[in-house]
């Protein structure tokens, strides 16, 4: 992107690439709208690689074209313009309403070859099934209302394919409207990044009960339709919505993530909740009888059952030590504890939700000479740092020794009460959350 | 043979805009390309093995290497201002 960015203002640019973008490099070209662009590969990675190496890589030849890296370069910025490097205008691509007709072997083979499926069945969105989802909502079929970029371009859509993709998912049509909060968010469950992450999604409020949502024994389990089908619905949307989701084009995570599955989907045991202790819809600012969807960004839950603290606290004090500091891009935490531990925390003393996450983020301290030395903070967090933005730019300035908190706030550090009371069980993550929304306008 | 129709779950792409390449230079002879480090994590061996590789072989040509500010999805304009001022060409390391 920074590349287009110089030939726009008239200066001629080559990327270097690693081998293994290779075909990222030629799509996105293509896509913003320079396909031809000169790009020039070496060997991957060049990311914590000894200098001599990076030497070898530029004296050798790019290992696409043959042609040696350094000619390459040179070539890639004197070589004269063809009148197919100097095109303008617009490419015009558009996608039909309809597939078909085709008999229903056919169109199962051709949503698996497109790789517009999760490649677990699926349910074909025929108009007859796809309106009677809609019946769900009260919104028109044809209404535009989102934009989502699970890929390289952002795709708009309307109310009518978020529930072709819900019917394919197998979802109720009374679960549309958290679908289509999901897919208006404009969060995609899966994006583009070689991290390997993954979402949360919980619900708050009536919808729960209304749907039928687990919220306790085995709710974070495939043990319950609208749990399965609403967290498998968001992968489909950014598949499909998103144009995301295919390995080494637009969805490039190294080992990729097990909760893309279902995105650790589950509705807050709101009924168990110990007194004093809010829903997380109401915590972050929602009425009690309103809906909400919260969507989180992270990588993997764990759990910390058996330990040898003595209390409940000491126990989610020395979890939570061992996340990545949230100074680095996304990162924070989330516990998910069964309504047991909860009691036992307010029999601690905590009588709040707040009052768990603040003490967490006032006894999680470390040293600046750690901090940075994290790969996300390098490459992230520092560079902001030496841009001026605090509170980095402040800790350039001091010892490594120097204390500062692991979570940049006690808001980032989410309390979310799940499960069946049949065990004192609890589990956390790096889950942090990106955004809260409202469920019920889409009734 | 049973046929059905059925609805096109995929959302709506954009066009492109098909964008002319910048002129390419007559050559590099006493021009000042900037090899720009995009800022991924430790990455900078790379980029100054390639300044002084390409400083090594077209002494005649001034190869300035600098490091994008901020993370390495941001722009940075006051570079790309320089770039426009100062330089001919620029060659991007993109990382990983």
């Amino acid at each position: 992107m920074h590349c287009t960015t110089l030939e726009k203002m008239g200066i001629p640019t080559v990327p270097i690439e690693t081998e293994i973008f290779t075909s990222l490099g030629k799509m996105y070209a293509g896509l913003v709208g320079m396909p031809n662009h000169r790009i020039v590969t070496v060997p991957h990675p060049i990311s914590r690689v000894l200098a001599s190496i990076c030497r070898d890589y530029i004296k050798a030849n790019d290992p696409v074209t043959g042609i040696p890296v350094i000619d390459e370069i040179i070539n890639a910025l004197v070589k004269p313009l063809t009148a197919e490097d100097m095109r303008s205008g617009q490419l015009e691509r558009s996608e039909p309403r309809l597939i078909g007709p085709d008999t229903k072997e056919n169109l199962h083979q051709l949503f698996l070859d497109s790789i517009w499926t999760d490649y677990l069945p699926i349910v074909l969105p025929t108009e007859e099934r796809v309106a009677a989802m809609l019946k769900g909502t009260s919104h028109e079929p044809d209404e535009v209302v989102g934009e989502l970029r699970s890929g390289y371009e952002a795709c708009t859509f309307t109310v009518e394919q978020v529930a072709a993709n819900a019917v394919m998912a197998g979802a109720k049509p009374e679960y549309i409207p958290v679908i289509l909060a999901i897919a208006t968010s404009g969060v995609p469950a899966i994006a583009t990044s070689t991290q390997s992450f993954g979402r949360m999604i919980v619900i708050n409020g009536p919808i729960r009960k209304e749907i039928g949502m687990n919220s306790g024994a085995g709710a974070l389990s495939p043990m319950n339709r609208a749990n399965a089908v609403i967290g498998r619905v968001a992968t489909l949307i950014s598949i499909n919505l998103g144009a995301g989701g295919v390995p080494n084009k637009t969805y490039w995570g190294s080992q990729g993530n097990v909760t893309n599955y279902s995105h650790v989907t589950f509705a807050e045991n709101e009924e168990s909740l110990p007194k004093g202790w809010k829903p997380f819809h109401v915590q972050l600012g929602y009425k009690p009888e309103e809906s909400a969807m919260s969507i989180f960004h992270g990588y993997s839950l764990f759990h910390w059952k058996d330990t040898h603290e003595k209390t409940k606290i000491d126990s989610i004090l020395n979890m939570a030590r061992r996340i990545l500091p949230s100074g680095a891009y996304k990162s924070g935490l989330s516990f998910l504890l069964d309504p047991i531990v909860a009691n036992d925390l307010v029999n601690e003393g905590f009588l709040t939700k707040e009052s768990v996450s603040k003490h967490v983020y006032e006894n999680t301290l470390l040293p600046l000479g750690e901090f940075w030395q994290y790969h996300l903070v390098n490459g992230f967090s520092l560079p902001m740092g030496q841009k001026g933005m605090e509170p980095y730019a402040s800790w350039l300035k001091q010892p490594d020794d120097t204390l500062i908190n692991r979570y940049r706030s006690p808001e980032e550090i989410s309390m979310l009460v799940v499960g069946g009371r049949t065990n004192d069980f609890w589990q956390a993550g790096d889950f942090h959350l990106i955004g809260s929304f409202p469920i019920d306008e889409w009734r | 043979m049973n046929t059905i129709t059925v609805v096109n779950p995929r959302g709506q792409v954009p066009p492109i805009r098909l964008m002319p390449m910048a002129p390419r230079l007559d050559s590099i002879e006493k021009k000042t390309i900037y090899v720009v480090d995009i800022r991924w994590p430790y990455t900078q061996p790379f980029t100054e093995e390639l300044r002084d590789l390409l400083s090594e072989r077209y002494p005649n040509t001034k190869f300035i290497r600098r490091e994008k500010a901020g993370p390495y999805g941001e722009a940075d304009p006051k570079l790309w201002e320089e770039i426009k001022k100062e330089g001919d060409a620029m060659i991007l390391a993109t990382g990983h």
